[in-house]
């Protein structure tokens, strides 16, 4: 027989390592200080126990609560990464290690258990493991901007050799139409159809150098409301609203800033035209523009640090539907180029991705909130300038 | 009558063609063309246009030398000149509006807009 008593003194004063010694019939005979100071069980809580109730039963686990009576006393375990559960729930990875001792008879079986809290290791690694996935996401990132300057670069060229071309064309048109005036009903139809079709082409020509940032603003100093009624002009023209309900609160005398009124109608135009599409029968659309003074530094989507500091006046238009709101999975992926949720008809996928560049050029910032199942409050946020700049 | 006269510079022969077409089915306009820099020049000194249309983009010589060119040349300063290009660049917006204060346009250009144009510029000179 094993002096029990001796072996356990022993282990309490050199074995730094919980330990526990487990009978033939998997059943606790003994445990060191170190386990009971990890598992927070006093000794009679855990002696007389069987095994498995310092297991905890994690997925992440080979030897776990489920199956560690039937695998320990098996054969020798080395080093196997496993959890206790303590005693208040938690869960500690440990490294596992069992090994068969024989007393003189067979059925004199003892099993020494020991384990190696390795938390620490695991928060370590953990912290590894979220750094290198940030710097993934961080290098997918740019490989994915490197890859969209490339198409913008190949765009924007590509465009402007099919504005050559486009302007012959269009100049080509204008004479034939000059001389066959009114002739033949077919024939003007059909100038007019080359002539639209031509302006098409000009026009995604044109979306291509948005794509491409290649496009230039022209800002001048413009008041912000008329800017919000032209693209609701433009946006009640091309749908219609039967059971839509389009309400409007625009700040009278807002400050006039510097924009490009045709870049920036297009923005709203966009934005007002997604809030419609979120709303499949009937809804809201709140349009809201107002000034106020920052009481806090502002980062955008664009994840730049402190774009707008504190203090800072700045000019804000809200677009709010009371549509299907937006799933975290699209969220994370709103302003892809390409991505659409409105099916293969339904949109081009860049109309987010061109209103970001036309606000990020405009050196100002897009906010969306979003509620599943109440709607999203798109909010733009642009510079006013100071009253010197804007004399 | 005095006829209007245009000189066009594009290294897009069709283009030049079209638009002394387009120009010239008003008889008040007479309309000469060069597809590039250096026979441009040549003609603005023999041809004497009321307005030269000037491309911006052409080989060998770009649309700025040329500008350069006749606005250093007393036989040719005081003629205004209106840059086309297809490349909506801002610099070239700058350049050609604050240093030589002249027009910049984006192509494509319909006729009758590029008309409308033309007429502004010579209104501004007394040419009607």
């Amino acid at each position: 027989m094993l002096d029990v008593k001796n072996i356990k003194d022993s282990l309490n004063k050199f074995i730094i390592d919980p330990l526990m010694v487990v009978d033939g019939q998997k059943n606790i005979c003994m445990v060191n200080e170190a386990l009971r100071y990890l598992v927070g069980y006093k000794e009679e809580d855990l002696v007389g126990k069987k095994v498995e109730v310092i297991f905890a039963d994690s997925e992440k686990s080979i030897l776990k609560r489920s199956n560690v009576e039937k695998l320990i006393g098996t054969g020798t375990i080395l080093n196997i990464e496993s959890y206790y559960q303590t005693k208040d729930g938690r869960e500690v990875p440990v490294l596992f290690s069992s090994s068969v001792m024989h007393g003189q008879d067979d059925s004199d079986t003892w099993i020494v258990c020991t384990a190696r809290d390795i938390s620490e290791r695991k928060k370590v690694e953990e912290e590894l493991r979220t750094a290198y996935e940030q710097i993934k996401e961080a290098q997918d990132q740019l490989v994915q901007a490197e890859k969209l300057n490339a198409i913008g670069l190949l765009a924007s060229g590509v465009a402007h050799e099919v504005k050559n071309p486009l302007g012959i064309i269009i100049q080509g048109i204008n004479y034939l139409q000059a001389k066959f005036p009114g002739r033949k009903e077919d024939i003007s139809n059909t100038f007019s159809m080359m002539m639209e079709s031509a302006k098409r082409a000009n026009s995604i020509v044109n979306t291509l150098l948005d794509f491409a940032k290649a496009k230039k603003l022209e800002v001048k100093l413009e008041d912000i409301n008329n800017i919000l009624d032209g693209a609701l002009e433009l946006v009640k023209a091309n749908i219609k609203f039967e059971n839509i309900n389009i309400e409007t609160d625009k700040k009278k005398n807002i400050p006039h800033i510097f924009v490009d009124k045709n870049r920036l109608e297009q923005v709203f135009v966009n934005l007002i035209m997604n809030a419609v599409q979120a709303m499949s029968e009937k809804g809201k659309i709140f349009i809201r523009s107002y000034d106020k003074v920052l009481s806090e530094p502002k980062q955008g989507i664009s994840g730049r640090d402190d774009y707008f500091k504190s203090g800072e006046k700045v000019l804000v238009v809200e677009i709010t539907d009371t549509g299907e709101g937006i799933p975290p999975e699209v969220f994370k992926k709103l302003f892809n180029p390409f991505f659409t949720t409105k099916g293969l008809h339904g949109g081009s996928g860049i109309g987010l991705y061109v209103s970001r560049n036309i606000i990020d050029m405009h050196k100002g910032l897009i906010e969306i909130q979003s509620t599943e199942g109440k709607g999203t409050k798109v909010s733009i946020f642009l510079r006013v300038p100071k009253r010197e700049e804007a004399e | 009558m005095n006829r209007k006269k245009v000189l066009i510079i594009d290294d897009e022969e069709s283009f030049c063609k079209l638009v002394k077409m387009n120009l010239e089915l008003d008889e008040s306009f007479k309309v000469e063309t060069a597809t590039d820099g250096k026979k441009g020049l040549e003609l603005a000194k023999r041809f004497k246009p009321d307005v030269i249309i000037l491309d911006i983009m052409m080989p060998k010589m770009s649309g700025f030398e040329v500008l350069e060119k006749i606005k250093k040349d007393p036989q040719t300063i005081t003629i205004p000149v209106v840059m086309l290009s297809a490349k909506e660049d801002m610099d070239f917006q700058v350049k050609a509006a604050q240093l030589y204060d002249e027009l910049y346009l984006i192509k494509p250009i319909d006729a009758p807009t590029l008309k409308a144009k033309i007429e502004e510029v010579l209104a501004r000179r007394g040419i009607k």
